[in-house]
């Protein structure tokens, strides 16, 4: 019996809080007081105002009856909503009552071990409802720029000292073992579900970091919700990517669907295959990839783990959005397919039908004169950990190598940053000690290729041009020379206006073998090395003294932009849930006066 | 046989393996059928096409935009076959695709006999509309209007079933498309068919989970509206309108508000003056007061368009107390948004209501801590200085725009002198010298270049105003103090003003004074730079003077002479720059 070895990464963690809890120093400090923000979520509706006051506490009384009475008193004593944004101290006693209410009610729900009765449980989620599911307030900048999670500083929810225990004391009464979905699915709903869903878009992140948490038990204690769930995150997903790419909670979300990916079923489903087809491989085109890429990948990779035939068509989607002009996002694709190649070095079955489609744009990388790029294209098989590739490019070295060769060629001889010359020179030295024998082929071939391409190039302008000539002359050009005469004035003037070339006079611009700028015959191959591969040739000889180069293992993130330093306190406070500590933090909530 | 050799060209680019030799083919497809002739183009290349309809976005991108050109090559009367290639298109992921798609229909349609319609274009929009996944009925959505505007009653009615389905369709985008382009129909919707199958569309819609679905409803309340008025219904407005226009202004969400905020103005302008007065104004004032700043700054911006449909005792009755409270919002977006808008409430209130009840505003909001908010009152204050009358403006505005003069913010500063030729022509003279004069002179030297460049521009605007007696008594004296500045920055500034002032000046008067008095006086600058404007305010005034060789020949060479031998590798080509004629 064969053992399917499975995807054995830890799952990545999503959002802002990660990054304010791993590296503290690369934040930079507003000056105090520079925060000019409405935190607020919206107190609209403020509830139905009861007057708080002090109960008996549900542990005095005797009776299972008393006790239920009075935990739903309490329950409703805190569905009244305090708007924290109006300083009135007269709220100050009841805004506290409504705290210790809930401290107590989390406790009895931990700590007794009586059944919860049908009533409890409508108050309960009734009062979840009430205090959780609320207009979200506007965006930094709902006019301008999108909003990038990168950039900006989050809104953090100014009610967070009664939101906070409302999800903690959710959180334990779903995990509680006396809690019965098939009660609770009477009071939990379709409409609950997209409530909860509809939040996700908080730019709190410790609040997305409790729904990440609570919908994830949700899940799994709701079977017959699964199926709408799924369905309403790929809703939010393809808004996201065909609509408005405007949504905060994309990688809490994609964390949830890691786990839930985690448990499907071999084989898989068609509505799950689709899933990730239509929906989760195009989360690739947005601008705001790098925000949930770790996450995102994991759902890949463990789809992929699961059947690696959905490799081909995963990676024939990706290939198809490939960010042509921005440089980051390519490094992040390259991650996707190192990250594929991953699973697939544990299929090795499968990596026939993927590897040609894929060595040809890692060539193509290669030769990016972006120097990240090219190193992330030239590190795929040689970083540590992924020996594994280096094994199925080693197996399939006669695929693989007339592929990569070309633009390791050129890119040995001809790259503007040494250290990529290098790279790439002892990477064809590696060809060589793999199989000599394939080298000397593709060596042989390689001349007689470029010779071709020349030619074929020639060909395609002269069948442009004669179409061209006979159908609509005047598109045809004649190459311009330059002008002699240009300005030579100063251009330090106050008072005329500098001649500026007009762009049609531009030669660089302008040549394109006299065809129509919307004609371009590409000549990325015709730019390559033409003569013959000789490994003594003196131009390699220097690169060999240079050390081998330091592999970036991160991508050179964004600086983050200077944080108020409350909210750099708010978000370091926050303990993230999975961490374990929970309990630690529950102590430390219990005894904090949070007015002080 | 010429078709051949053209397919044969075509054929193997269309399935080249690299991508940009595809796109060629097919951003060129123009010159293929050109060369085919249109029967050719027509059986051969139409079909030729499909295979390009599994390629990648950006080829479908450039085939989708392609077609509409289509007519030109296969004649105008023979447009349906097109159909069969931009149906798959409609469905296409990418949402760039699908839009150029959807423009290509229609612009072809427009090709269409109204039996074509019904053939072929009706069933295609019905196996659109009954797709699985939500990116046909997107489309379907957004093209719907032109079978429903050109489909006899019966069939109409049969449609607009169909597009009630899609209102009420499971997936959010295509309730949004649905919603969004539910107004293209509207106008051709007779009336007993807007208040049933139309409005149940609406209804539909006002109860989406989606906030993003609600928002839409206040486009469509418009068209209703506008398309009622027209066909004579408006007496409807209030049963079928007004419900909608509720429900989005209590929306819990601030979105829908803040939608409706937005579009205030149009929706009172379509529902009339009297709709607006007895249903509109109080969630007008509502959305003033709203808790949202960003629905407060939104309405903020239709005061004066919505008062204008008022009758100004209601103004003034309604909404000038929550202008007060306006005027003193937290948030400055909400101040800025109301300081560029009630400027133009003058004009209705009138000379006395505006001096009753407005000026304090205009004077409280000239004192708000944020320049925006001082700059947006300024920027319009030409547009009520004439409403306001010359004695308030002396005695209440001057002495808020001396304070402002000397603004800390330059764009403040900046508005202000924008602002001085107009009160120059108002003003008496002798009143601006003494008050305003020396304000515009002390501007040559601010110390922010921007200021004084404006300023010298604002000199010539007041000259051509005040005319040219002026320029000799009042401002000559001035500017030529300034060349005897101790500061070259300001020696600067007299030979931009004289630039800017030669073309607008008598020729005897750029001779004298500009030219001798001004400019000659500080060839021999020390400073380089002042030396290097010489030449280049010479530029601006030696074509001047064209009449005056002598002058030109005696004075203007040899200062150019002299400069063309300066030192200074600038000044020398600055020196060569002017050209005299001969």
């Amino acid at each position: 019996k064969v053992e399917m070895a499975s995807y054995h990464k830890a799952p990545p963690k999503a959002g802002l809080l990660n990054k304010v809890k791993t590296n503290p120093a690369d934040i930079l400090l507003k000056k105090q007081g520079s925060a000019l923000k409405s935190s607020s979520s919206r107190f609209l509706k403020v509830g139905p105002q009861e007057k708080l006051e002090y109960l008996p506490k549900i542990t005095s009384l005797t009776t299972d009856e008393e006790k239920e009475a009075m935990f739903i008193r309490k329950i409703r004593q805190c569905c009244v909503i305090f708007d924290f944004t109006d300083i009135n101290l007269a709220q100050t006693v009841p805004k506290e009552i409504k705290r210790e209410a809930l401290l107590e009610l989390v406790e009895y729900v931990v700590n007794t071990k009586a059944p919860f009765t049908p009533l409890m449980y409508k108050a309960v989620i009734i009062m979840v409802a009430t205090n959780l599911f609320r207009p979200l307030p506007p965006r930094l900048n709902p006019s301008g720029d999108k909003f990038d999670p990168e950039d900006n500083e989050p809104i953090l929810e100014a009610a967070w000292p009664h939101v906070q225990l409302v999800y903690e004391f959710f959180l334990r009464f779903v995990e509680s073992n006396r809690f019965d979905a098939g009660i609770a699915k009477q009071y939990l709903g379709k409409k609950f579900i997209q409530q909860m869903l509809d939040i996700f878009d908080s730019e709190d992140p410790r609040e997305r970091d409790y729904l990440k948490t609570t919908l994830h038990r949700v899940y799994g204690k709701f079977l017959s919700l699964r199926n709408y769930t799924r369905k309403k995150i790929q809703f939010i997903f393809l808004s996201f990517c065909y609509e408005d790419e405007y949504h905060n909670g994309i990688s809490e979300l994609l964390e949830v669907l890691g786990s839930v990916i985690n448990g499907f079923a071999l084989p898989l489903k068609a509505e799950h295959v689709e899933f990730l087809l239509r929906a989760l491989v195009p989360l690739h085109k947005s601008r705001a990839l790098s925000v949930y890429h770790p996450q995102l990948t994991y759902c890949v990779a463990q789809f992929i783990d699961k059947d690696p035939s959905l490799a081909k068509p995963v990676l024939a989607s990706l290939l198809s959005f490939w960010p042509v002009t921005n440089s980051s996002k390519q490094i992040l694709f390259l991650r996707s397919i190192e990250e594929i190649l991953l699973v697939i070095s544990q299929h090795p079955f499968y990596f026939a039908s993927i590897q040609e489609i894929v060595f040809k744009k890692i060539a193509e990388c290669i030769a990016s004169p972006h120097f990240q790029v090219a190193e992330k294209g030239l590190s795929i098989w040689s970083c540590d950990d992924s020996d594994c590739i280096l094994e199925l490019v080693t197996e399939n070295v006669d695929v693989i190598l007339p592929i990569l060769f070309p633009s390791l060629f050129h890119v040995a001889k001809s790259h503007w940053h040494k250290n990529i010359r290098s790279m790439s020179y002892s990477i064809l030295r590696l060809f060589m000690s793999i199989d000599s024998e394939a080298f000397e082929t593709t060596i042989g071939i390689y001349q007689q290729n470029r010779q071709r391409e020349k030619e074929e190039r020639n060909e395609r302008v002269q069948k442009w041009k004669e179409l061209i000539t006979e159908v609509e002359p005047q598109l045809l050009r004649e190459k311009e020379a330059i002008p002699d005469n240009l300005s030579t004035r100063p251009s330090s003037t106050n008072l005329n206006k500098a001649q500026i070339p007009s762009p049609h006079l531009d030669p660089l611009l302008n040549d394109n073998d006299g065809l129509p700028t919307n004609i371009v015959i590409p000549r990325h191959l015709g730019c390559l090395v033409e003569e013959e591969f000789n490994v003594e040739d003196p131009v390699f000889m220097e690169l060999v003294e240079v050390n081998q180069i330091q592999i970036h293992e991160k991508l050179r993130q964004k600086q983050m932009l200077p944080m108020d330093p409350f909210t750099v306190e708010a978000l370091q406070d926050h303990v993230p849930l999975d961490d374990g500590k929970r309990n630690l933090m529950w102590r430390i909530l219990y005894s904090w006066n949070w007015w002080k | 046989f010429k078709y051949c050799i053209a397919m044969d060209v075509l054929l193997p680019e269309l399935q080249h393996i690299d991508l940009q030799i595809r796109l060629n083919a097919v951003s060129n497809i123009g010159l293929f059928a050109k060369k085919l002739g249109k029967e050719e183009t027509l059986k051969s290349l139409l079909p030729a096409l499909q295979i390009l309809l599994s390629d990648e976005d950006e080829i479908l991108a450039a085939l989708a935009e392609q077609i509409s050109s289509f007519p030109d090559h296969i004649g105008t009367d023979n447009v349906v076959p097109l159909l069969e290639l931009l149906e798959p298109l409609c469905k296409a992921e990418e949402t760039v695709v699908r839009n150029k798609a959807t423009a290509s229909i229609e612009a072809i349609c427009k090709f269409f006999t109204d039996e074509q319609i019904q053939t072929s274009f009706v069933p295609m929009l019905k196996r659109l509309a009954s797709e699985e996944w939500f990116t046909p009925k997107s489309s379907a959505c957004r093209i719907f209007y032109i079978a429903f505007s050109r489909s006899p009653s019966e069939v109409q009615s049969d449609l607009i079933s169909i597009y009630k389905t899609l209102c009420s369709d499971e997936t959010p985008m295509v309730r949004r498309a649905a919603a969004t382009h539910l107004k293209s129909l509207i106008p051709f919707a007779p009336v007993s068919m807007m208040e049933e199958q139309i409005l149940d569309c609406v209804k539909s819609f006002d109860n989406d989970e989606q906030d993003s679905v609600r928002l839409l409803v206040v486009d469509i309340a418009i068209a209703i509206a506008k398309t009622l008025t027209e066909q004579n219904a408006a007496g409807l407005n209030k049963s079928i309108v007004e419900p909608l226009i509720t429900a989005c202004c209590q929306d819990k969400s601030w979105r829908v508000r803040f939608m409706v905020g937005t579009k205030f103005a149009e929706l009172a302008s379509a529902l009339g003056e009297e709709m607006t007065k007895d249903v509109l104004l109080p969630f007008f004032c509502g959305l003033l007061k709203d808790a949202e700043a960003e629905v407060r700054m939104v309405a903020a911006e239709q005061i004066s368009r919505v008062a204008e449909l008022l009758p100004l005792e209601t103004v003034i009755s309604e909404i000038l107390p929550i202008l007060k409270t306006l005027s003193v919002d937290e948030a400055q977006n909400v101040r800025e948004a109301m300081a560029a808008d009630i400027m133009l409430l003058a004009k209705q209130f009138g000379t006395q209501g505006t001096n009753d009840h407005l000026l304090d505003l205009f004077l409280h909001l000239l004192k708000d801590d944020v320049a925006e908010v001082r700059l947006n009152v300024i920027g319009k204050l030409d547009q009520v200085t004439s409403i306001i009358g010359i004695e308030h403006i002396s005695t209440h505005l001057i002495p808020a725009i001396v304070e402002l003069a000397e603004d800390q913010q330059w764009r403040v500063r900046q508005a202000v002198i924008a602002f001085m030729p107009r009160l120059a022509k108002q003003l008496d003279i002798q009143y601006f010298n003494d008050k305003l004069l020396p304000l515009c002179v002390g501007w040559l030297s601010d110390s922010v270049f921007r200021i004084r460049e404006k300023a010298a521009e604002n000199l010539m605007n007041l000259v051509s105003v005040l005319g040219v007696e002026y320029y000799t008594l009042s401002i000559h004296p001035q500017l030529s103090k300034i060349t005897k500045s101790s500061n070259y920055l300001y020696r600067m500034v007299a030979l931009f003003a004289a630039a800017k002032l030669a073309p607008i000046l008598p020729v005897e008067v750029v001779k004298t004074q500009l030219t001798e008095e001004l400019v000659l006086v500080l060839v021999d600058d020390v400073t380089a730079n002042v030396r290097l404007n010489v030449g280049a305010s010479l530029d601006v005034i030696l074509p001047l003077l064209e009449g005056e060789p002598e002058f030109v020949a005696s004075k203007i060479q040899p200062a150019l002479k002299k400069l063309g031998e300066d030192k200074d590798m600038d000044v020398k080509a600055y020196a060569a720059v002017p050209k005299v004629s001969s």
